[in-house]
């Protein structure tokens, strides 16, 4: 501890309360701290400045609430206010390895996009090249050669700058894709298969189907192998085995109580007449006559 | 109660009252208050009163050269500080009437 009488003490006490009320106007401030020099001067006792008079900031404080100045920007005085750069790029280098990952990817992504590629469906993000597997390859090798470039690789600075930068732009398509996944073509083998499902169960609603197949017409045979013409087909409930909806070019088929869509063969009319051109068309099949006795 | 606290609301009186009896410098109002009793008194808002009265016209400047150390700058009172200070009499008189009374209800006469 140095005398408290040194003017030295007191000339860096003032120091303090200069920096602390840095943001008054300077005419203001230099009078306040004028008053406080004399005074201090001349009351400085033995015991060092701060014991006396408190720490500067204190004693700040209360010369500004005292002489109803406003207190002391709770933020720092901007006693920096250029940003150096510098300092922040090799703050940011430390991420760097996060962007290398992540350009590895955006890479990948991107030329799958550019490529009009497919992405997995159950993995939007993963690139579908034949399988999600050889497209989660490609994302690794990805970022494999990304990082190593980012280790290894020295190429001219402006090089690197305008290649990061394009990667960065297409972070946007990439970033805008796995936001909406659906806007591209989904496919996978377990996605083609549900589609194909729910197709065939749509139309099997709307008619017949055998196996999961849709049946669009029936072909009866009788025991001697000829083909049978509007046969009428029920369901054991008694329900008519209807297939398709009366249109203009389907033979129109007729019972006393109105048309009926349950006769098969289903025939259609040569266009523009109400003529079926070939009544006995019929699948390519052997029937050969049956030889089992007949029930009756 | 806390004295500091107290003194806040009536440093102003307390100033004015002091410079009035005899024009003075900083740190000699800050002695000059203590003298009087108001030991809790506190360099820093002593100071900055000091300016605040001077800016707002309740205090005169001037500055007397000094042999040893920086000048002195000395306040004086002026007819508008005489005037704060008369409004602050009254408020004080009052003030510490109602205050006495409350405090000690069986005394009939507040002496100085």
């Amino acid at each position: 501890m140095t005398s408290a009488t040194a003017p030295a003490n007191v000339e860096a006490y003032l120091a303090e309360l200069r920096a602390e009320l840095a943001d008054l106007a300077a005419d203001e401030r230099d009078d306040l701290l004028a008053e406080v020099e004399a005074s201090l001067l001349e009351s400085a006792g033995d015991e060092p400045l701060a014991a006396q008079f408190g720490p500067p900031a204190a004693f700040a404080a209360d010369l500004r609430a005292s002489a109803g100045l406003p207190p002391k920007p709770s933020a720092k005085p901007a006693r920096e206010p250029r940003i150096d750069w510098s300092r922040v790029l090799t703050q940011t280098r430390v991420l760097a390895p996060i962007w290398w990952l992540i350009r590895g990817y955006v890479a990948v992504a991107a030329i799958a996009l550019l490529a009009n590629a497919k992405f997995s469906a159950r993995q939007p993000a993963i690139p579908w090249l034949g399988s999600a597997q050889v497209g989660a390859l490609a994302i690794a090798a990805g970022v494999l050669i990304s990082v190593a470039a980012g280790l290894w690789m020295r190429v001219p600075r402006p090089l690197s700058i305008a290649g990061n930068a394009l990667l960065a732009l297409a972070l946007i398509p990439v970033i805008a894709h796995l936001a909406a996944p659906e806007r591209n073509p989904v496919q996978s083998d377990a996605s083609a298969v549900q589609q194909l499902e729910a197709l065939r169960y749509q139309q099997s609603l709307a008619g017949l189907t055998y196996n999961g197949g849709i049946v669009q017409n029936v072909y009866a045979y009788d025991r001697r192998g000829r083909l049978l013409h509007d046969v009428r087909l029920f369901s054991a409930g008694g329900t008519p085995l209807d297939v398709g909806a009366a249109d203009p070019t389907r033979r129109e088929v007729t019972t006393k109580d109105g048309p009926v869509l349950n006769a098969f063969p289903i025939r259609y009319y040569e266009p523009g007449t109400r003529k079926v051109a070939d009544p006995d068309a019929g699948p390519k099949v052997l029937a050969p006559p049956i030889v089992t006795p007949p029930l009756k | 109660m806390d004295r500091s606290q107290l003194l806040r609301g009536v440093l102003d009186a307390a100033v004015l009252a002091t410079v009035q009896r005899a024009d003075g410098y900083g740190y000699d109002v800050v002695r000059r208050l203590r003298g009087s009793g108001l030991a809790e008194v506190g360099d820093a808002s002593v100071y900055g009163t000091l300016r605040r009265l001077y800016r707002g016209g309740a205090l005169t400047s001037y500055v007397v050269p000094s042999d040893e150390g920086p000048h002195r700058r000395y306040y004086g009172i002026t007819d508008r500080g005489r005037e704060q200070l008369g409004e602050a009499r009254t408020t004080w008189a009052e003030f510490s009437a109602a205050l006495t009374d409350l405090l000690e209800p069986d005394r009939t006469e507040v002496t100085a």
